[in-house]
């Protein structure tokens, strides 16, 4: 967030007018005793593990961070790694928290006050380990004895589909290769497209249990998933999915009409067309919006604006468009 | 005599979303994910309200749109939580006394210790002895008065594109949603919040059987339609055959409050987020005010202002970043009744510009964020003519004539499709998803009329699984921040459904004393009726 050049107007605003009478530097001048003293190292440590730690709400930088949304939004890709990298089955069963071995260097340098009460000169007792909310649990089951694919639409250009397969249905398939049952390959068949232009792909898959992301050569096609065993190109289906449609890019060509609806009900077709402001801003092939003010300022060292962090209550850059 | 306005040449629908995962744990005296409700009510509820208070006490005609999700009004209303925010305020108001003890001496900073002093005791005021501890009860109110048009969202958060193989799931999150709306507000909800805005094509006939005039999608959602949206984003788009509207989001006035670099909230006088005293004082000072753990937390003091791109933070001054909201909102207005000027002459109705955000972005990330839409709202009011608030509800009916087109699938997650919900950190996920679906809807089928004990059973075996349904689990493993957590719930809702049906199933008995204790955990959607499944 903080790489955008500054304007001028923002240069001055930014421009310290005092020096910055930060808490941990300047202490009140009146208060009862207050000292500014380095955290403790152990103090330090437990910060930097809790910062870890996934029932940890919102992340707040160090004492001399800056805004620090970017090392806010560091840390959980971090951890998002980590858990990208788990093997399903691994994150069902995982009931430690990995994340929490790992310590945080921002943390470490936080700068603490002592109080009214207490210098702050004995360091903080290390925390008890926290209680999990319920029990661990045994893992999920891996499958469920069902002869299942499921194919979904993620994105203009890709689907992720899942199947099962069962000794049943396997030895179906095979029954019904005959001879040929023995150079047959489980394989995913997956059609793409529709009409004169359907095809289909397969793909030797090797897991009666198993997921994969399909990447289409464009958008808007109409797919369908099948799992089977194939031998000397003959086909054995042995669970088909119902079909999904990706979305397009750009609109389609349905011919414009408008309709008048009343409360629950649909009316017949009014008129046939409308005036057309196609180009106008926001329409397809439209400029940007007519003049205006740019905001009075930007945000190069804010952080409101880019509520990264790991609280839910979150209107996250990264996660809306 | 005041002349009459002249009829606006736009209109404006702010839509503020207003949701958090179901998060209740009564088996804990303290538990670190509830406080996401306490602070949301802290830092931006109770100041939406206080705004909307004073701006119906100074006769500002303004109408909000409000999306309430199910989970979250079903917390708002449970006593448990409830009493547990009032702790939570209670410690805020205590800390802030401290602060004011402490920072004696500091002009600065004693003042902002008085200013958060002043503002915990009148949200003490406002919960208890003006809302009675009843925020659900002040919305309703708020409806009735024609301040608020209230909408409801899929049933727990769920994300509708990736259950779109399976009618029943869909089904039931859309009706079960409706029933609760009903009870709740005691009407047919006139729109809804499809979570993450997660559309495709075919789910609007299932609002159209609930009475649902609208929902919202993303700008490509309309963009991208089945046929050229002659009006852009600018009208609403009514699906074929279902006829219920998709309104589109207006990209530019997104962009003016969500854009972290260009956006209005990162504006150097507005509070600093990340410094906070939870961080900055000494550990045993803020412990009672913390996690009982030790474990560093935000208590929502905080003196900073941002400053600037500078690890040296000043002083926050509350009346500076108030005024500064005032010129924000202010120039929020300018651009729209800019948009407005330059889209009218080219359309036969006033153009619509649709600005949805989540309504946490105003108060718990964004301080000022209340302040923003307070002025928002009294600008447009009194200083011009040219755009005016409204509703989609209102605009369909003084607009009931609409392009017909078919939005595409789409939502307004990174990416703007189904992909931050499936991918490689959790897709894992959607196998156990649609088998428990699967399975509640035979259930559903196979019992019509159960005794009480089954139906019982039959009635948590569905909110077991609508609360595994959230897309809030899916968006915490993408994002990396609490995985644990949402694991955990993933796995712990789909455990007590597979359990369920074992016993539904008679593959072990029913225990009641078990279910007993799953209905006052779980206790979301008192009334739900476990048939919402069988009808797909």
């Amino acid at each position: 967030m903080a790489t955008r050049k500054k304007s001028a107007t923002e240069a001055a605003a930014s421009k310290p007018e005092t020096p910055a009478p930060v808490m941990a530097e300047k202490a009140p001048a009146d208060a009862p005793p207050v000292e500014s003293v380095t955290a403790p190292a152990k103090a330090g440590k437990t910060t930097a593990k809790a910062e870890k730690t996934p029932a940890k709400a919102e992340k707040a930088p160090a004492e001399d961070a800056p805004a620090a949304p970017v090392k806010a939004k560091k840390a959980p890709a971090k951890s998002r790694k980590a858990s990208a990298k788990a093997a399903p089955d691994d994150v069902l069963a995982a009931d430690e928290d990995p994340a929490a071995e790992e310590a945080d260097p921002a943390a470490a340098a936080e700068v603490v006050l002592a109080t009214e009460e207490e210098p702050a000169a004995a360091p903080p007792t290390k925390p008890a380990p926290r209680a999990p909310y319920v029990a661990p649990m045994a893992p999920l089951p891996d499958a469920f004895g069902t002869d299942r694919v499921v194919i979904m639409a993620r994105d203009p250009e890709s689907a992720f589909i899942y199947w099962e397969v069962t000794a049943n249905g396997v030895g179906h398939a095979r029954t019904a290769l005959g001879d040929t049952a023995v150079n047959a390959r489980l394989t995913l068949r997956i059609y793409v497209g529709e009409g004169a232009a359907a095809r289909f792909e397969d793909h030797t898959v090797s897991d009666w249990l198993g997921r994969f992301t399909y990447f289409a050569p464009q958008p808007g096609l109409r797919l369908a998933a099948s799992v089977g065993y194939l031998a000397e190109n003959v086909f054995v289906h042995i669970s088909q999915s119902l079909p999904a449609r990706l979305p397009r890019r750009g609109h389609g060509n349905d011919p414009i009409r408008f309709v008048r609806v009343g409360p629950r009900r649909l009316t017949p077709p009014q008129k046939a067309s409308a005036p057309d402001i196609a180009g106008l801003p926001g329409t397809p092939g439209g400029p940007a919006a007519g003049p205006g003010l740019a905001p009075s300022a930007g945000g190069s060292g804010g952080s409101a604006g880019a509520p990264a962090g790991s609280h839910h209550l979150v209107p996250n850059p990264e996660t809306r468009r | 005599m005041n002349a009459p306005k002249p009829a606006p040449k736009g209109t404006l629908s702010m839509v503020l979303h207003h949701h958090l995962p179901y998060i209740r744990h009564p088996e804990h005296p303290f538990f670190l994910e509830e406080r996401w409700l306490f602070e949301a009510i802290c830092e931006t509820y109770l100041p939406l309200i206080e705004a909307w208070r004073r701006l119906e006490a100074d006769g500002i005609d303004a109408c909000f749109t409000l999306s309430m999700t199910p989970p979250l009004a079903n917390m708002l209303e449970d006593g448990l939580l409830m009493q547990r925010f009032r702790r939570h305020l209670d410690g805020l108001r205590e800390l802030a006394d401290k602060e004011v003890r402490r920072t004696q001496g500091d002009h600065d900073f004693h003042r902002l210790a008085r200013f958060y002093e002043a503002r915990f005791a009148e949200q003490a005021r406002l919960f208890d002895h003006v809302l009675h501890g009843d925020l659900l009860a002040e919305y309703r109110r708020l409806q009735d008065a024609g301040r608020l048009e209230i909408v409801t969202c899929t049933a727990t958060h769920g994300f509708l594109p990736l259950m779109n193989h399976d009618r029943a799931a869909m089904k039931a999150q859309v009706s079960v949603a409706a029933a609760d709306y009903r009870r709740i507000f005691g009407r047919t909800p006139p729109g809804i919040w499809l979570a993450e805005c997660g559309y495709f094509p075919g789910c609007d006939d299932m609002l159209a059987e609930e009475g649902i005039r609208y929902f919202f999608v993303d700008t490509h959602g309309i963009l991208d339609a089945s046929a050229r949206p002659v009006y852009g984003v600018f009208a609403p788009i009514y699906c074929p055959g279902s006829g219920v509207a998709a309104f589109g989001r207006d990209p530019e006035s997104s962009k003016q409050v969500w854009s972290s670099k260009e956006g209005y909230p990162g504006d150097f006088d507005y509070r600093e987020y990340y410094r906070d005293i939870g961080w900055d004082l000494d550990l045993d000072y803020v412990a009672p005010y913390i996690h009982p753990d030790g474990i560093r937390l935000n208590t929502g003091l905080k003196y900073h202002r941002i400053t600037g791109d500078t690890p040296h933070k000043q002083p926050y001054n509350p009346d500076r970043a108030r005024e500064k909201a005032a010129a924000h909102a202010a120039n929020f207005v300018f651009n729209r009744q800019a948009q407005a000027r330059w889209l009218a002459p080219g359309m036969d109705r006033p153009p619509n510009i649709v600005s949805p955000y989540d309504a946490e972005l105003f108060g718990h990330w964004w301080f000022e964020g209340p302040w923003f839409l307070e002025a928002l709202a009294r600008h447009i009011h009194q200083h011009q003519d040219e755009i005016a608030l409204t509703t989609p509800g209102r605009y369909l009916d003084a607009n009931p004539e609409n392009q017909e087109a078919q939005p595409s699938l789409s939502s307004w997650g990174d990416q703007g499709f189904a992909t931050f919900w499936c991918n490689e950190t959790n897709e894992w996920i959607y196998r156990y998803l649609h088998h428990a679906a699967a399975r509640m809807a035979d259930l559903a089928r196979a019992n019509p009329e159960p005794d009480d004990l089954r139906r019982r059973a039959l009635t948590q075996a569905g909110r077991e699984l609508l609360l595994a349904q959230g897309s809030d689990w899916a968006f915490i493993m993408r994002t990396g921040t609490v995985v644990d957590y949402a694991v955990r719930r993933t796995r712990d809702h789909l455990h007590a459904f597979s359990r369920l049906d074992d016993m539904l199933s008679g593959r072990a008995a029913l225990d009641a004393d078990w279910l007993a204790g799953r209905e006052a955990q779980w206790r979301i959607f008192p009334q739900l009726d476990y048939r919402a499944w069988s009808q797909g």
